[in-house]
């Protein structure tokens, strides 16, 4: 009897596991920042904005098309990387005013991965793009203006199974 | 005498045209069947009623009008046909060049390809202005939703991909605060389904 039952537990285990779509596993964590930049004043970011890391400022700063006198991080997201489905960031929650989506087309070696990045704003789509993303590495967008100054975006690899 | 031999005669008798010779044959040939004679008879009493009662020809009202516009009519029916005939005759006389034409373009689209999209991804808007080296292999493409974006793909020192300036995107409203929810716009539908689908 008891064998039967065990025989069942395990026959049911198989079946769950084969019923688990491949595509849906996680292999790894996308940080998604966004940053107000400015050469005005920064105060118009709102009261909500928050200092940016100097490390960040200076690797902002490092390139010349984004160096701003100012700048104010707005938001963040690091939503799951999934390995064969489309996974979306919501980097000013709760606004959905700006949104990217993402998916993995393939690998590029140890710790780096092609991906498609979407840049969605008030619900529509504005660009793609299909960078080869670097862990650690953040690639920035310059974005739209607001509030007398630009809107950066920030999307950096922060985990990746190998 | 032949069957439309003796219907010409027919005619001519009932219309009063016919000669010395072939009022003799028809005078033979009325001998032969005096019923003939009597339904030609018929036919030609029917012939001159009409005749009677509808002129030969009649003056439409207003001729010069009517002449006028008949005439403008048939310009305009000429000067209609006049282009058909003339696209015609220059398709007619490129025809020898259509084969040589249509491996130009083959030839011209395959590089143009190769100038778009050096990675063969194709669909490329623009590429950026990272330096053409080896470095610059790995760069992304960026693709559009509207013609009226551009953007600048920067490389740092290794050649990789550090950031893109994209111009063009519409201003975002001063009045958005984005530490609250809009509620009055749906969302996109691919974001929902990849909502439900984590939720599952």
């Amino acid at each position: 009897m008891k064998f039967l039952a065990l025989i069942s537990i395990a026959i049911l285990l198989i079946a769950d596991l084969l019923a688990q779509d491949p595509g849906m596993e996680p292999i790894g964590s996308l940080g998604v920042e966004l940053f107000y930049a400015t050469n005005d004043d920064v105060k118009l970011a709102g009261d909500q904005a928050q200092e940016v890391a100097k490390e960040q400022v200076k690797a902002l700063k490092g390139i010349k098309e984004l160096s701003f006198s100012d700048y104010r991080r707005l938001g963040a997201d690091r939503p799951t990387i999934l390995r064969g489905y489309e996974s979306w960031a919501t980097p000013l929650k709760p606004s959905k005013e700006i949104l990217v989506s993402f998916q993995p087309i393939k690998r590029e070696g140890p710790g780096r991965i092609q991906m498609v990045l979407e840049y969605w704003q008030s619900k529509r789509k504005v660009f793609s793009t299909n960078p080869v993303l670097t862990k650690g590495k953040s690639l920035y967008f310059l974005g739209p203006e607001w509030r007398k100054g630009r809107l950066i975006l920030a999307v950096k690899i922060l985990n990746l199974k190998d | 005498m032949k069957k439309e031999q003796t219907e010409e005669l027919f005619v001519k008798w009932v219309d009063g045209r016919l000669n010395d010779e072939e009022q003799n044959q028809l005078d033979e040939l009325f001998a032969a069947d005096p019923k003939l004679e009597a339904e030609l008879t018929g036919a030609k009493e029917v012939t001159a009623v009409l005749q009677s009662e509808i002129p030969k020809s009649s003056e439409p009202p207003y001729p010069d009008f009517f002449n006028s516009q008949l005439m403008r009519k048939v310009d305009l029916e000429i000067a209609a046909q006049r282009p058909a005939e003339k696209v015609a005759r220059w398709w007619e006389s490129l025809r020898w060049a259509w084969a040589p034409a249509g491996a130009l373009a083959l030839v011209l689209a395959f590089f143009a390809g190769q100038r778009m999209s050096p990675q063969g991804n194709g669909g490329v808007a623009d590429r950026g202005v990272a330096d053409s080296s080896e470095k610059s292999e790995e760069l992304p493409n960026v693709y559009f939703a509207e013609k009226s974006l551009t953007a600048e793909v920067i490389a740092d020192a290794d050649g990789k991909v550090s950031a893109i300036v994209v111009e063009g995107i519409a201003a975002i409203s001063d009045d958005i605060d984005f530490s609250r929810a809009d509620l009055t716009t749906s969302l996109p539908a691919r974001y929902s389904q990849s909502e439900e689908r984590r939720l599952q």
